[in-house]
């Protein structure tokens, strides 16, 4: 396959993911609420905003910080290269190129999404925030269910899942993260973690009932973070992520990876993790302060571990063919 | 007008004096079109609108588009064609006359491309001037002394046919650079098939399928390479290009890579596709971009669309590209009037197609000629010239006749005038009944590392879907109709 | 006279760049008034070179360097011998009616035509015909001396000025600015020529000054651009409107074309940021 195509993909996998995650976060965002919001209107936006890393963007083009505003800008517009609008415009682009390759449920799924989120006003979210996203989500998994239900076994399937995984990883610990400083917070006042609070995040996820099988009673901070980080059984997990791609990048390269072109050290840096993961597990490793020490680190391999697919994968410049 | 009570399909046109390729003067069809006419006799409207409407939606659903461009960038919009259901026939006599006709043309222009990046010999016998060639846009001297495979320049030819109203055939030009149009001719005969199996049977068609094989054959030939199964790929401008979808499909049919200027990279005079499990050297590279865009190192820097390095790697010997750069001089309009000279010249033999009368306006006596038939001739510009402008004398105005006066006299090298040629007439079904329509032919002619051209039976036919006019271009509304070589 | 070139074109790039692409025309030529009998390309990192001649018959030569690098370094070293004696000498001259009669011949035009069209730099404006005006054929005496006139008024009327213009410039702005480096005055002078008949080549090569500049060793020396005139019945005499002299034992050249492009000595694609480049060249004479 060549690197374009199969960058396309990759990136395919990462779009979808991404408009589900910033769905899921949106929701959970919509359920946090602490003290100084009441007093601060625009407070809580900033830090939805903020958990995108998008706060400049958003001051470039809107003047106020406002729920209307916010929504706007992370779901519909098309001139934000984040919102959902745009990463499910961009995914349905890169399918468009693969279309005679490649299963026509999938370009009708996508095709499908991207049409009706074109429809789609921020009077329509404002209506019902929950439903409008619900809505996203489930367009999402009507796209994963085509993948998993008609795509062949092959390099594209992989492809996909290599980027699904890599977003969902990151964007798992952007979760975590953009609740560590609000929850640190709670944290020292010991009694104040809002029960309501932690179940709402926990459901944002989709996690809530595994969670509840897992740790019966003690819905708590540190169970959460170790929860997202470490269960290898829940599949929106941190650890579980690293899994899958560890597997599908392997499996990329069954025959022979190409000489010189760093595809093994990606396939061993997503091995490490992995690691390192599992053995979190066994540690118990979160204590209150270390957690945000550890989400950074996450962060950065898995910026690290997109740098090395990228240049392993889809760029062998100067490489020896 | 003919009205006959057993038909429930009519023909609504008068016998204008234009040839009609299904009617005779006598508005009875001809002979090689009186099993289709018996056959589309016997549909009731209803039945034929249906099976119409049935085909344009295939169209849609297959994505058989093109791409109209809109001055507006990133607005384009993708259109299907419109397709007519009556097939055009050229009963097998005529085709055989056609076919040898157009590829003596293709072996002559061949030769003439070679000759004019070596000895130059057509030159120094003063058949044709240096300075058309040298001050011809298309020309390139990094062609100069360069090789090909197998002296084939122009692997894949568009010749345009057209017949007039004396019902002879004529050559209306040559193209030699990237022609298109094979995906609309494969498509129409799959949808005919679909739409209509009873009329498959009714007559011995040509088969067309077999040529996407002979396509392959053809640019398989020109690998330079003999180790190993040669790599093939279609270079496309990308999705936003009017023809990707015969891009698209040509690659998907013949299994050939299909690339974009991205995806290849030049190392050690080699090119080399980016595969994501290594590089992966390219023997024939069928491109469909211009030459101006194919190597910013040998031709324009600013293009992003190509790749540096393939006129070196071409030139090297490492690879194939069909069709050779600089083929443009050839099928320029002006060297079209020297065609007929070409194949004596070369071939020693007399032409067998008819080239239309065609005035060179750098020659005075032939301008004076012109000038003084302005309102009757049809004006074209060269490629010595920049511009597409266009004089269609007898649709033009006072005002424009007048301006383009003096633009001839300004600089008479960069045009060329004819005579208004009539294009034949074809049935075309319009809400369920027979209408005129003029028609021209696009006749495809494949020519491997042998040298010996193969010519797709039947080509394309062009209609021009607004009644009255002669215009058949896809952008300006043109469709099209399956062609059929048939006995 | 025996001249040594040393000519090095370095590429530096502040990230690393690859596949790299590229061609030089940087060997000189043999002709009746110069020979090279030797001349080597060097490049750093070690890339393998193709070479070929071009339509003009100048010597090209092709390398890739994929690898990720930060400096590309481009040597060439050539020994040349020019003859001494002034150009022209030993050629057959015609009377000038003789001349302008051949210019008017179809053949001639013909043959020549290359270096009678106008290209993208050497454009035929109302500009250029009325400083073209200056000089009619009609009034020269002989070709040759018009050509050289031409080159004079060229060098008297333009100010020599590398911040003026750049390698994209056209006559059409050369002749408003009335500035300009060796590129644009020779293009101008082919302008002229051509819009008048007279076919006209551009010339890229070297110029040994080193002697004219009190031996001081740090004068920076470049590339240089003058022009070939065919005089009919002569042959192509060179012209330098530059430095208002005619070619002379001083000038190596390397190559000719219709105008800059055909010629361009360095150039090259790659994939990567923009780099800086720096260029040394060293022409000295050499003990006879």
């Amino acid at each position: 396959m060549m690197s374009r195509n199969a960058e396309a993909l990759f990136w395919i996998g990462r779009y979808v993911e991404r408009a589900e995650n910033h769905a899921r976060l949106i929701d959970v965002h919509y359920h946090i609420q602490t003290d100084g919001d009441y007093g601060e209107e625009g407070r809580k936006w900033l830090r939805l905003v903020s958990a995108l890393g998008a706060q400049d963007a958003y001051a470039e083009r809107y003047e106020r910080l406002t729920e209307e505003g916010v929504l706007t800008f992370l779901t519909l517009d098309r001139d934000h290269g984040n919102s959902i609008s745009s990463c499910v415009h961009q995914a349905r682009g890169n399918l468009r190129q693969l279309r005679q390759k490649l299963p026509s449920e999938l370009w009708d799924a996508l095709n499908g999404f991207d049409l009706w989120l074109g429809e789609q006003g921020v009077k329509d979210i404002l209506d019902g925030p929950h439903q409008f996203y619900r809505q996203v989500k489930d367009w999402c998994a009507i796209f994963l269910g085509t993948e998993e239900s008609v795509m062949i076994r092959e390099e594209e399937w992989r492809l996909l899942k290599c980027g699904r995984f890599l977003e969902r990883a990151e964007n798992t610990v952007r979760i975590l993260r953009s609740l560590d400083g609000v929850l640190g917070g709670m944290l020292e006042e010991e009694s104040g973690t809002p029960y309501p609070m932690m179940q709402g995040i926990l459901k944002s996820v989709s996690g809530y009932q595994a969670f509840r099988r897992y740790y019966a009673d003690e819905v708590t901070v540190p169970a959460i973070f170790t929860f997202l980080l470490t269960q290898n059984t829940f599949p929106r997990s941190v650890r579980y992520s690293f899994h899958r791609l560890e597997d599908h990048l392997a499996g990329l390269v069954q025959e022979a990876p190409a000489k010189g072109a760093g595809q093994e050290r990606a396939i061993r840096y997503a091995g490490k993790i992995r690691a390192e993961l599992d053995y979190l597990d066994e540690e118990q490793p979160l204590e209150k302060d270390r957690s945000s020490e550890q989400l950074d680190y996450l962060t950065d391999a898995c910026l690290k571990l997109g740098r090395m697919i990228e240049g392993g994968f889809f760029r062998l410049e100067g490489a020896v063919g | 007008m003919s009205e006959k009570t057993s038909d429930s399909v009519q023909t609504h046109y008068a016998i204008t004096g234009d040839y009609d390729e299904m009617y005779s003067d006598s508005a009875a069809p001809r002979a090689h079109y009186e099993a289709i006419h018996r056959l589309f006799s016997r549909f009731r409207p209803e039945e034929l609108l249906a099976r119409q409407k049935l085909a344009e939606r295939r169209m849609v659903e297959e994505g058989i588009t093109f791409t109209l461009y809109s001055s507006d960038a990133g607005k384009e919009r993708e259109r299907t064609i419109p397709f007519d259901v009556i097939p055009r026939i050229i009963p097998a006599e005529e085709w055989s006359v056609l076919e040898a006709g157009l590829g003596q043309r293709v072996r002559a222009l061949n030769r003439f491309v070679h000759d004019l990046y070596h000895e130059q010999a057509i030159v120094k016998d003063g058949v044709i001037p240096r300075q058309m060639i040298m001050a011809n846009r298309y020309f390139r001297p990094e062609m100069a002394r360069l090789q090909v495979p197998g002296g084939t320049y122009i692997s894949v030819a568009g010749i345009d046919l057209i017949r007039h109203k004396d019902g002879r055939y004529y050559v209306l030009e040559d193209n030699l650079r990237c022609p298109s149009g094979f995906s609309y001719l494969f498509k129409s005969r799959s949808l005919m098939n679909q739409l209509f199996p009873e009329l498959a049977f009714a007559s011995r068609i040509r088969d067309v399928e077999h040529s996407l094989n002979g396509f392959l054959s053809t640019l398989r030939s020109l690998s330079p390479t003999r180790s190993r199964e040669p790599v093939v790929a279609l270079l496309t401008p990308g999705e936003h290009n009017s023809a990707y979808y015969e891009h698209a499909f040509l690659a998907q049919q013949m299994g050939l890579h299909l690339v974009e200027g991205q995806d290849l990279v030049a190392r050690n005079h080699r090119i080399y596709i980016r595969q994501m499990k290594g590089y992966q050297q390219v023997d024939v590279l069928y491109r469909r971009i211009d030459d101006d865009f194919l190597d910013p190192l040998a031709f324009r820097p600013d293009s992003v669309l190509g790749v540096a390095g393939i006129m070196n790697a071409y030139r090297a010997g490492n690879l194939a590209l069909a069709n050779a750069p600089g083929t443009g001089v050839a099928d320029d309009k002006a060297m079209y009037v020297y065609v007929p000279e070409m194949i004596r010249y070369y071939l020693k033999e007399e032409p067998i197609l008819r080239n239309v009368d065609t005035y060179l306006l750098s020659r005075p006596e032939e301008r004076e000629y012109v000038l003084a038939r302005l309102p009757e001739m049809v004006v074209k510009e060269t490629s010595l010239s920049g511009g597409y402008g266009m004089l269609i004398g007898p649709e033009a105005s006072e005002a424009e006749l007048t301006a383009f006066r003096e633009k001839i006299l300004r600089r008479p090298g960069d045009y060329i005038a004819q005579p208004v040629m009539r294009l034949s007439r074809s049935p075309v079904l319009v809400d369920g009944k027979l209408s005129p329509r003029h028609v021209d032919l696009r006749a495809f002619v494949l020519t491997g590392a042998d040298g010996k051209p193969q010519v797709i039976p039947g080509g394309l036919t062009r209609v021009a879907m607004k009644e009255g006019t002669l215009v058949v271009n896809s952008s300006q509304g043109g469709g099209v109709k399956d062609t059929w070589v048939v006995g | 006279m025996k001249i040594e070139i040393n000519h090095t074109t370095r590429y530096t790039y502040p990230e690393p760049v690859t596949d790299s692409v590229n061609e030089v025309r940087l060997t000189p030529r043999t002709n009746y008034r110069q020979s090279c009998f030797h001349h080597e390309v060097q490049v750093t990192p070690v890339a393998d070179l193709m070479t070929y001649e071009d339509y003009f018959g100048n010597r090209v030569h092709a390398f890739s360097v994929n690898r990720p690098h930060q400096e590309l370094i481009i040597r060439t070293r050539a020994t040349v011998v020019t003859v001494d004696k002034p150009q022209g000498q030993d050629l057959p001259v015609l009377p000038r009616t003789e001349q302008l009669a051949l210019l008017q011949q179809e053949a001639f035009r013909d043959r020549y035509c290359e270096f009678l069209l106008p290209t993208a730099y050497t454009e035929s404006t109302e500009e250029l015909r009325s400083f073209a005006a200056q000089h009619p054929l009609e009034e020269a005496s002989d070709l040759h001396r018009w050509a050289s006139r031409l080159s004079s008024t060229i060098y008297e009327e333009f100010t020599y000025d590398p911040e003026a213009t750049n390698v994209h410039t056209t006559v059409g702005r050369t002749l408003r600015l009335k500035r300009g480096v060796c590129q644009d005055y020779a293009h101008l002078m082919i302008a002229v020529c051509r819009s008048m008949g007279v076919p006209t080549r551009y010339v890229s090569g070297y110029h040994f000054v080193g002697d004219l500049q009190g031996g001081n060793a740090d004068f920076e020396q470049a590339s240089h651009a003058w022009v070939e005139v065919h005089i009919p019945g002569t042959g192509w005499l060179g012209f330098d409107p530059t430095n208002n002299t005619e070619v002379n034992w001083r000038y190596v050249k390397l190559g000719h074309g219709r105008d800059y492009p055909d010629i361009v000595p360095v150039k090259g694609v790659y994939r990567g940021s923009q780099g800086s480049l720096d260029v040394t060249v060293d022409v000295r004479r050499m003990e006879q």
